[in-house]
């Protein structure tokens, strides 16, 4: 990420460089080509903290592809309730939230929740309260070809995730036939993930030539993290 | 920061009277429209007298210059932003107000704090008083931008104040548990937080948002506001060491007193013997009523002997410079206009005054 940040704030300082005119620091300008360390520290600073802040936002509002169904069915409603007061600005934001938590857990939304260090589950007892993820391949995968998808992995406690590895089961059709796991990858296949920040992963699945039509379905987990599982599932043909 | 012939100075001269002169522009249009919007009605000795206070002493106007310069060098109006300014305007008195309280300052622009003269309760509540009515215009935006970008700049807005008061409650933090190992990217973080995204960056994205109706990608903004805040937060530090007190408006050397941790205090820390660390962490460790005069002045004098605030000037010039080489790039395509001329001109303002 440093040499990332470095290689932008120099391929800028060459570019504004190459523009720079006879201001009071227009010297300083051409000087700035070799990239003070202060401006290098501040750009990967800058890097991080978009990435766990502004990005996360970001995501929040992608969550709300439902809720813009919402607020166009019901904007009279929604605003009439958001100019009420600050008390109110503040309740409409939580019913946002909850109303999109909702409908992503309702839609089988592909983020996926992890947490380091969370309590393995009881031989089986459900997990209070949480909803197993479904990751559905877009459209149909014809047999001999490979469909993905991708996973966001979010890690919403202060604790950062150990190193893991993700793995597939076999994805099981209606009649008992299969898509064995080796024709699950994942890309990166191993990763962690810092406190409330998330990682991105794509997740393909090739369809062996000859396997019937049908939706055949399986479990992702990894490895040394408990907490981490999700449906997956793939349409073939 | 640099020796100038007199012709540079004469240009640096006119170049912070036109700055000047535009942001008491967008100053006086904002502050027009926030105190329109105040409620006229009781009670208002103990409250709604007090909000304006802030905002009508002589403040540089830079959040909503931004906003509003911003705005206007996308071909937005300035209408359409004027509710947007007021937020930033609001919500950063609001934080000016309970930064009084939570540093125990005494003066502010040249005035007793509103702590220090209507007693802490009441500034407290006044500070709530502000958050709350920022979200006034913040609905007024419906009218004038419609469903979709008034939700875009609410979440702007959300994200601005919650950087803010984390990077409040980091500094606070090193105070309250006298933290002493910290770095310059300690420091810059902190100030990415607590300064940059509210002072500069979403004052800019904003302003672009709003003029472009939510096509741009803000993030192009980024780093040309924190270069540029960055600058701006190192610079004012400075001056709370070396400015002339009449023209700052706060007290010299106010934060050595209040031991908040400066990049000059970050870099002493560094560059000391093992034996002035150790008084130095005594220091910061001592309550701020207990602290005195010659331990304060101690603390400036081996600032001055380690080169820490000259350090600390040139990390605001090379912040500046990255600050006015990411303009060129973030306002790339908006055409030449005067209010282009004033952005570019704010970065250049802000290492160069001198109060």
């Amino acid at each position: 990420m440093l040499r990332d940040a470095t290689e932008r704030v120099s391929a800028t300082s060459k570019r504004a460089a190459k523009a720079a005119t006879a201001t009071a620091l227009g010297a300083s300008r051409r000087a700035v080509a070799a990239a003070p360390t202060v401006v290098v520290k501040a750009a990967t600073i800058l890097e991080e903290e978009v990435a766990m802040g502004l990005r996360a936002v970001q995501r929040i509002e992608q969550r709300f592809l439902d809720v813009d169904a919402l607020r166009a069915k019901d904007s009279d409603a929604v605003m009439s309730k958001f100019r009420r007061d600050a008390h109110d600005a503040v309740d409409i934001i939580l019913d946002v939230l909850t109303a999109a938590a909702q409908s992503v857990g309702a839609q089988a939304g592909r983020l996926v929740n992890v947490t380091a260090g969370a309590t393995p589950l009881r031989k089986g007892a459900a997990p209070d309260g949480i909803q197993v993820p479904a990751l559905r391949v877009p459209g149909r995968v014809t047999p001999g070809s490979t469909g993905e998808i991708a996973m966001s992995l979010e890690n919403p406690g202060d604790v950062g995730t150990t190193t893991f590895t993700l793995q597939a089961s076999d994805l099981v059709g209606g009649s008992g036939t299969r898509i064995p796991s080796a024709s699950v990858t994942f890309n990166p296949p191993t990763l962690s993930v810092g406190a409330r920040e998330a990682g991105k992963v794509s997740v393909r699945v090739r369809v062996p030539d000859g396997t019937p039509a049908g939706t055949y379905e399986g479990l992702v987990r990894a490895t040394e993290l408990e907490g981490l599982r999700a449906m997956l599932a793939v349409v073939v043909g | 920061m640099t020796a100038r012939s007199g012709t540079g100075l004469a240009r640096q001269r006119r170049r912070t009277a036109f700055v000047e002169r535009q942001l008491h522009e967008y100053r006086t249009l904002t502050i027009d429209a926030m105190l329109a919007l105040l409620p006229q009605r009781e009670p208002r000795r103990h409250l709604y007298d007090l909000v304006p206070q802030y905002p009508l002493r002589a403040g540089k106007g830079l959040r909503p210059g931004l906003c509003m310069a911003s705005c206007a060098a996308f071909g937005g109006r300035s209408e359409a932003v004027l509710n947007s300014a007021v937020a930033i305007e609001l919500f950063h008195n609001a934080f000016l107000v309970h930064d009084d309280v939570e540093d125990g300052s005494l003066s502010r622009r040249g005035l007793p704090t509103l702590p220090a003269e209507h007693g802490l309760a009441i500034a407290v509540n006044v500070g709530d008083a502000m958050n709350v009515l920022s979200i006034e215009p913040l609905m007024r935006n419906l009218q004038v931008l419609g469903p979709e970008l008034t939700w875009t700049i609410f979440t702007e807005i959300q994200h601005m104040a919650r950087q803010s008061v984390e990077g409040q409650a980091m500094e606070l933090g090193w105070v309250r548990d006298n933290v002493i190992d910290l770095s310059d990217a300690d420091y810059l973080r902190m100030t990415l937080k607590k300064t940059c995204w509210y002072t500069c960056i979403h004052p800019c994205r904003i302003g672009a948002l709003v003029a472009s109706r939510g096509a741009i990608d803000a993030d192009r903004f980024n780093r040309f506001g924190y270069f540029m805040g960055a600058a701006f937060q190192i610079q004012d530090d400075i001056l709370n060491l070396v400015a002339d007190e009449a023209k700052y408006g706060k007290e010299i050397d106010g934060d050595i007193w209040e031991g908040k941790r400066t990049l000059m205090v970050i870099h002493l820390l560094s560059s000391a013997t093992p034996q002035e660390r150790e008084r130095l962490r005594a220091f910061l460790d001592t309550p701020r009523v207990e602290r005195n005069a010659r331990d304060v002045a101690w603390v400036r004098r081996r600032m001055d002997s380690y080169g820490s605030i000259e350090y600390a000037k040139s990390s605001a010039h090379d912040l500046a410079v990255a600050a006015l080489n990411e303009f060129e790039e973030a306002y790339s395509e908006a055409p030449p206009s005067m209010e282009k001329k004033v952005i570019e001109g704010i970065v250049l303002y802000m290492v160069e005054r001198d109060l």
